[in-house]
């Protein structure tokens, strides 16, 4: 759905009100040394529990791209034989593609989108409207001052949301997100079939089905770092419902979860107001919620990017 | 099956040694029976010593068995999460169910979040049964009697119990009452909320970061025990490092009962007791020692090494 500037007005008044250099000055930046291993540099995204970093040299603040999973799970997958485990796969030589040996600078993305840190945030909003998850903040003269993900915007959205009363208020059917179905893989299909259609598909996270086709969880690409962390690499032909139970047991332990056990999957009504879903998202710190009634059939997705669409001011 | 055997199969899971299928879906259709009768809100008189968390600690169980005395002896409340996570959630269950059946009216358990099927598909339950069984039939009796619990319970008027917290959706005792409870429990609405909320310092209501029920704060507390009449809101659902805690100016409790919670947090744990008067003594309690019991094997998936 496009919605006209009337019903966007206040939105692209907040969004003229910062700069994405006023923006980023609040968050502790992680950064990656351009020299620092692959292995090196997952460890730093999982112990700070982060998606992603900037690969930067140092010496000459300059940035040299993005580290995420995905770029990780893209140079491993390759290689990695679809449907049977391999018996006698040379994990190792595998490995030695993206393993303690390798400098992180040679998988980086190294094509990235950037603003100015004298943009405001109309520009990162409209980038993050059109799926880009994140875009660096380079000075003029090519001084990287840091990264502005979608997760920080939407935290600044929410901080917000009082200002906020019209669009925010409407509810998901009504603004179109209710699309009937989603795209979804079986519940005893494997975790390297799934994580193939991500990268196939260019997306972040795909539903889990059960036979009844209700949802029972996600797979993300970022719960790569499951397998990556304990390297249990037999993971990735495990069933992927089985592998949502690993995941799931794993992450009430990690960073301020204190040993809270989350629900399956994250959801959200249609009827709900866009409101409460920006509310869910950032409580829930995810970028997703499926969009459910009672019979947990999935009927849609409500993802930063959609709201970011939504919400980028008319041209 | 008769009282003897019932006794015969307590002492059997004492043993830790699980029943045979054919016993298990005896003793399931007797708790049936018994729960069917019992109300959302089960009343309870003290004294009575409360319970959290258990996620199949079995010689944790034990232990707080020790520390609180046996039943019939000592009146129980068991607040849910019997089940998942740890090594024993089969050998957990059927004891309680067991001490239930045998004494009806001295213990009482009720619901908690992962008294569910698709909780128990996640988090370990589902998959104990199918190893120790070969068959998904004990789950499904188990899950079965998961529908049949009660939601709360409410001690001599004054202490209401309830696994999770409060819901936005309830505001008086009454209108738990009034929830068709005989169901696998909803991802949302408020029988969701009763097994999932968490007490929180916020304002009013929050969206809870589990993905379902909410976080509810000290004014929400407050109003809910004045229209009820209650001193007292105990409740479980959350790791406490120190096996208790008081909050919201003492109108609400957390116990937890499953000591070094997953083998690996360190933390202790706890079981309050109320007396005749409902004053209240908690009672702290370590995990059991190693020796002498059955350690499973670690069961280290085969990792490939570099």
């Amino acid at each position: 759905m496009v919605l006209s500037e009337d019903d966007v007005r206040a939105e692209t008044e907040l969004w003229s009100s910062m700069t994405c250099g006023e923006l980023i000055k609040q968050q502790n930046a992680i950064v990656i040394n351009a020299d620092e291993s692959v292995e090196g540099a997952c460890e730093i995204l999982l112990k700070n529990n982060i998606l992603s970093a900037p690969v930067e040299n140092l010496e000459k603040k300059q940035l040299i791209g993005v580290f995420t999973y995905r770029t990780l799970v893209e140079s491993l997958v390759a290689k990695l034989p679809q449907n049977k485990r391999p018996q006698e796969l040379n994990m190792s030589d595998l490995l030695h593609s993206v393993g303690p040996k390798v400098p992180v600078a040679t998988i980086v993305e190294r094509t990235f989108s950037s603003v100015l840190p004298s943009d405001t945030l109309t520009m990162p909003v409209r980038q993050f409207g059109n799926r880009i998850h994140r875009t660096a903040v380079v000075a003029e003269h090519g001084e990287f001052e840091g990264m502005l993900s979608q997760g920080l915007l939407l935290g600044f959205l929410q901080a917000n949301l009082p200002k906020l009363k019209g669009v925010m208020s409407r509810s998901l059917k009504d603004l179109g997100m209710v699309k009937g179905t989603v795209l979804a893989v079986a519940h005893d299909s494997l975790v390297i079939e799934g994580v193939k259609l991500l990268l196939q598909k260019n997306i972040s996270s795909v539903a889990i089905t059960n036979a009844r086709n209700a949802i029972i969880g996600a797979l993300s690409l970022s719960d790569v770092k499951w397998i990556l962390r304990k390297r249990h690499y037999h993971f990735f032909w495990l069933e992927v419902d089985k592998f949502l139970g690993h995941v799931k047991r794993e992450e009430a332990f990690s960073s301020d979860n204190q040993a809270r056990d989350t629900y399956p999957v994250f959801t959200v009504g249609s009827s709900r107001s866009l409101g409460e879903a920006v509310e869910k998202l950032v409580a829930l710190r995810t970028h997703r919620l499926w969009i459910v009634e009672n019979s947990m059939s999935p009927s849609g997705v409500i993802s930063i990017t959609d709201i970011m669409k939504l919400l980028t001011p008319p041209e | 099956m008769s009282i003897e055997e019932l006794d015969k199969w307590i002492e059997q899971l004492k043993r830790c040694e699980y029943l045979t299928e054919a016993e298990v879906k005896v003793l399931c259709n007797r708790a049936r029976e018994i729960l069917v009768e019992e109300s959302n809100i089960q009343k309870i008189e003290a004294p009575v010593t409360i319970a959290g968390d258990i996620h199949g600690q079995f010689y944790d169980l034990l232990e707080l068995l020790k520390v609180g005395g046996p039943p019939p002896e000592t009146r129980y409340l068991f607040m849910g999460d019997f089940v998942d996570r740890g090594f024993y959630s089969v050998e957990t269950f059927l004891l309680l169910l067991a001490m239930k059946v045998r004494w009806p009216d001295q213990v009482t358990l009720i619901r908690g979040n992962h008294e569910s099927r698709q909780i128990t598909q996640v988090y370990g339950f589902y998959d104990e049964c199918v190893r120790k069984y070969g068959t998904v039939n004990v789950w499904r009796y188990c899950t079965e009697v998961f529908d049949y619990l009660s939601l709360g319970a409410l001690i001599n008027g004054k202490v209401f119990c309830v696994h999770g917290g409060l819901s936005p959706s309830i505001n008086t005792l009454d209108e738990i009452r009034a929830i068709d409870r005989k169901q696998e429990v909803p991802h949302d609405g408020a029988m969701c909320d009763l097994m999932w909320s968490d007490p929180e310092e916020v304002d009013g209501w929050a969206w809870s970061p589990r993905g379902a029920g909410y976080l509810f704060g000290e004014e929400i507390v407050k109003r809910f025990n004045h229209a009820n009449g209650l001193e007292l809101i105990a409740r479980a659902h959350q790791l406490v490092m120190e096996g208790y805690k008081l909050m919201f100016h003492d109108s609400l409790v957390t116990v937890w009962s499953a000591p070094n919670y997953c083998y690996r947090c360190g933390n202790v744990a706890a079981v309050l007791g109320l007396d005749a008067n409902l004053q209240k003594k908690f009672t702290v309690f370590n995990a059991a020692p190693q020796d002498g019991r059955n350690v499973p094997s670690k069961r280290l998936a085969p990792e490939y090494f570099l």
